[in-house]
């Protein structure tokens, strides 16, 4: 986990340290439908749980579902990290 | 209580006292013969919806297999509380306007079977991604009852729904489910069909005129009334308007309002998933608890350490106990046909049909075609089946697929594509029926070129048998390393050449869940029968020929035209060449048939294959056997799948592989 960085900037989903929660807040138009079907829209709250190896898909929390996204997909999320008192609130 | 918990109590009954399953109809799409109301069972993936509708129907069956399909539809008489009906269970699905690969979007499916009510089955402990589903069936305009399932594990994970309030909400009524105990699943089909009856005795035109204002907003409601009026007076372009929704419309099996929604589906579904979230706040009830095992056990699955070691633990050890149990099914198979069937077959055969030739081929296909069936195909077949249903129940493939993804993106293909590969080991024909797992067409084809190349139980059998005892354990150990190594080229080339390229993952992943016992034997059970069905006829038809052509002498020929490619190319004695050709027909007799006719070639000094050929042409021989054209029941089947031309351009892309590899090889060794 990279805490020292500063979760607070937007970023990518690709990007975002594991165990931050953050807020959906756009996503790229070619990948909106299939995430959209699969609840990720702009302004859930996900997390990152855990990388696969060799470089292979993120595993994401969304409220109680787990998710595999390849890196390519997490990267056309924006998500800006969720202050810590708020995360504790969302779910 | 609430009243719909009361219903649920009053109508709950064993299952085996309620239901009656008789049988299927051939498709979906037909009107019931004798008037029953249909109900549709509808849900997300990884809800539990099979294993509610076997519940529901009182028999556990695998049949959606295939998404999308209209005949893995399956349809199931019941009668419950002294009401018959007709239960249809369809593909999982995330939204109605859900379309895969080359398939009807998914309201077609669901508008063919005609529901006069719907079962929504959702997951109790995530209605916020569950409820927008049932909100879309519901704006269809036919009656919903809701399935709030997995209500264990949300009660597992502290999460407890107040059912009459999302009840009043959702102006439908909501059952609490626990699909793997039968707990509220014959409730909430007997009030599926109870709300059926309504629907059909003529009150439904009255139900439906508009969308209802609550949930959406007015302006959207505006819309989408405007639309159905537009597509109740034929006033719409068509090209904004499926023709089958025109068609459904016309035909008074869906209202305006219904049709409108469908085709106002990207304005509609934001709206649906803030209302399921607004919705879910209100009925929700959280208490922190510790998460449960498996939630935690989920986790490691997927994480490097120690996911990957237990997949390769979990990997090695299905592999063993696949080949355990089937070696020791194939004996004892194997010696109750040659000790008990064997000699009837041959006496009844010998007496029955005057001609010789004609005995003998027949003998071929009926003892030996089917022997090879008991002893090889079901005892293989059959082990490694159980052992997916066990592993996919569990959840645990969804696990390894996500381990495996990156590997296998190289490929061109999906981690998923992990799964019939490791089936191809056992044999061809299920693992390709297997990649129906994967999204498109060209993931199919991909992953069934791999396949090919992949040796299954016979062929695998020939490389060690071939080489353990005449050119030593190591030996085979590096045929196999070989071969492997031509498949990962070949495949790679092929993702290369193959236009198109793979949609990047998006897996929902299941919790690990204690798989039941009764659905992995059906699921197994099922998978095996469509296995049967299709390799016996290719297999009994292939020994036919084979006999024939063996037993009239006529194999000579093509013999001697192979012979300069099989002396030249591969540097094996021409016999070779006659025994590769045969073992189209039946790969794991390539080694028998290669005694049968040294013997009749060399005379009786060539009983052993050390006699007539070096290590190093055992060596290529196994290899080409193991990368060569598939048999005959693996071509039916790739013919069956992706159509004849497809499955002659794999099966020569696997000779041409074969033989380049082959050539390569033998100059390697040494012996050409």
């Amino acid at each position: 986990m990279r805490k020292s960085e500063s979760p607070t900037q937007e970023c990518a989903l690709a990007d975002l340290p594991a165990g931050v929660p953050a807020r959906v807040v756009a996503i790229d138009e070619e990948r909106l439908l299939v995430l959209a079907a699969h609840g990720i829209r702009p302004g859930v709250v996900v997390s990152v749980e855990d990388d696969a190896p060799f470089g292979g898909p993120r595993i994401i929390r969304l409220g109680p579902a787990r998710l595999a996204i390849a890196r390519v997909v997490a990267a056309a999320i924006r998500v800006r990290p969720e202050p810590a008192a708020d995360a504790a609130r969302t779910r | 209580m609430s009243a719909v918990e009361a219903g649920e109590l009053a109508c709950h009954r064993p299952a085996a006292t309620e239901t009656e399953a008789s049988g299927e109809a051939p498709a979906a799409g037909a009107v019931d013969g004798d008037g029953s109301p249909v109900i549709a069972v509808v849900g997300r993936p990884n809800v539990g919806k099979s294993t509610f509708f076997a519940r529901a129907s009182g028999r556990y069956a695998e049949v959606a297999n295939v998404p999308g399909t209209t005949v893995s539809i399956a349809r199931r008489h019941v009668r419950l509380g002294g009401r018959a009906a007709v239960l249809i269970d369809l593909p999982g699905a995330f939204t109605l306007t859900d379309r895969s690969d080359g398939l009807p979007a998914f309201w077609q499916l669901l508008l063919a079977a005609r529901p006069d009510a719907i079962v929504v089955v959702v997951d109790a402990g995530d209605l916020r991604r569950h409820l927008p589903l049932a909100l879309a069936c519901r704006d269809l305009g036919v009656p919903i009852v809701v399935a709030a399932n997995l209500a264990d594990e949300a009660g597992a994970r502290g999460i407890e729904v107040d059912l009459g309030r999302l009840s009043q909400l959702l102006a439908a009524p909501v059952h609490r489910t626990i699909g793997r105990q039968g707990v509220g699943v014959l409730a909430a089909v007997g009030d599926a069909i109870r709300l059926a009856g309504v629907r059909s005795s003529g009150d439904r035109a009255a139900v439906r005129r508009a969308l209802p204002v609550p949930p959406y907003p007015a302006d959207v409601v505006r819309r989408v009334s405007a639309l159905a009026g537009r597509l109740a007076g034929g006033d719409v372009p068509t090209d904004h308007v499926p023709p089958e929704l025109l068609s459904a419309v016309a035909a008074g099996r869906l209202s305006p309002v219904g049709a409108a929604t469908i085709v106002a589906a990207e304005d509609l579904e934001p709206e649906r998933w803030a209302v399921a979230e607004r919705w879910a706040a209100q009925v929700e009830r959280r208490h922190a608890v510790r998460p449960p095992l498996a939630d935690r056990l989920a986790r490691h699955v997927t994480a490097p350490w120690p996911g990957l070691p237990l997949f390769a633990l979990v990997t090695l050890a299905s592999l063993g106990a696949t080949m355990a149990l089937g070696t020791f099914l194939s004996n004892v198979l194997g010696s109750a046909w040659s000790a008990a069937v064997s000699p009837v077959l041959t006496a009844v055969v010998t007496a029955l049909v005057p001609i010789p030739a004609l005995a003998a081929a027949t003998l071929w296909a009926l003892d030996s075609g089917l022997l090879a069936m008991v002893s090889v195909g079901i005892p293989f077949v059959l082990s490694f089946y159980l052992l997916l249903a066990v592993l996919e129940d569990s959840g645990y493939l969804a696990g390894a697929a996500v381990l495996a993804d990156r590997i296998f993106n190289a490929l061109g293909l999906p981690g998923r594509a992990a799964i019939p590969l490791l089936a191809a080991t056992g044999c061809n024909v299920p693992a390709i029926y297997g990649t129906r797992v994967l999204d498109s067409r060209r993931e199919r084809l991909l992953a069934s070129f791999l396949i090919t190349l992949t040796p299954c139980s016979a062929r695998s059998a020939v490389v060690i048998a071939a080489l353990a005892p005449f050119a030593g354990p190591l030996a085979a150990f590096a045929a196999f390393g070989v071969v492997g190594l031509i498949a990962l080229s070949a495949g790679l080339a092929a993702n290369a050449l193959v236009p198109g390229h793979q949609s990047p993952l998006v897996l929902e992943l299941p919790p690990l869940r204690r798989p039941i016992a009764r659905q992995v034997g059906a699921k197994a059970w099922f998978r095996f029968s469509s296995f049967v069905t299709t390799a016996t006829p290719v297999m009994l038809a292939g020994s036919f020929v084979l006999g024939g052509l063996y037993e009239t002498g006529a194999i000579g020929p093509i013999g001697d035209a192979i012979a300069p490619l099989v002396r030249g190319l591969l540097g094996l004695p021409p016999v070779a060449g006659i025994a590769l050709a045969l073992a189209f027909l039946r790969k794991e007799l390539a080694l028998q048939l290669l005694l049968v006719l040294a013997v009749a070639e060399y005379g009786a000094g060539a009983s052993s294959l050390a006699a007539f050929m070096t290590s190093g042409q055992l060596f290529v021989y196994a290899i080409v056997t193991a990368v060569s054209v598939p048999c005959v029941a693996t071509l039916a089947t790739l013919a069956g799948e992706f159509g004849w031309r497809s499955a002659l351009t794999v099966s020569g892309a696997t000779l041409g592989v074969a033989l380049a590899a082959g050539g390569i090889v033998a100059r390697l060794v040494g012996i050409a």
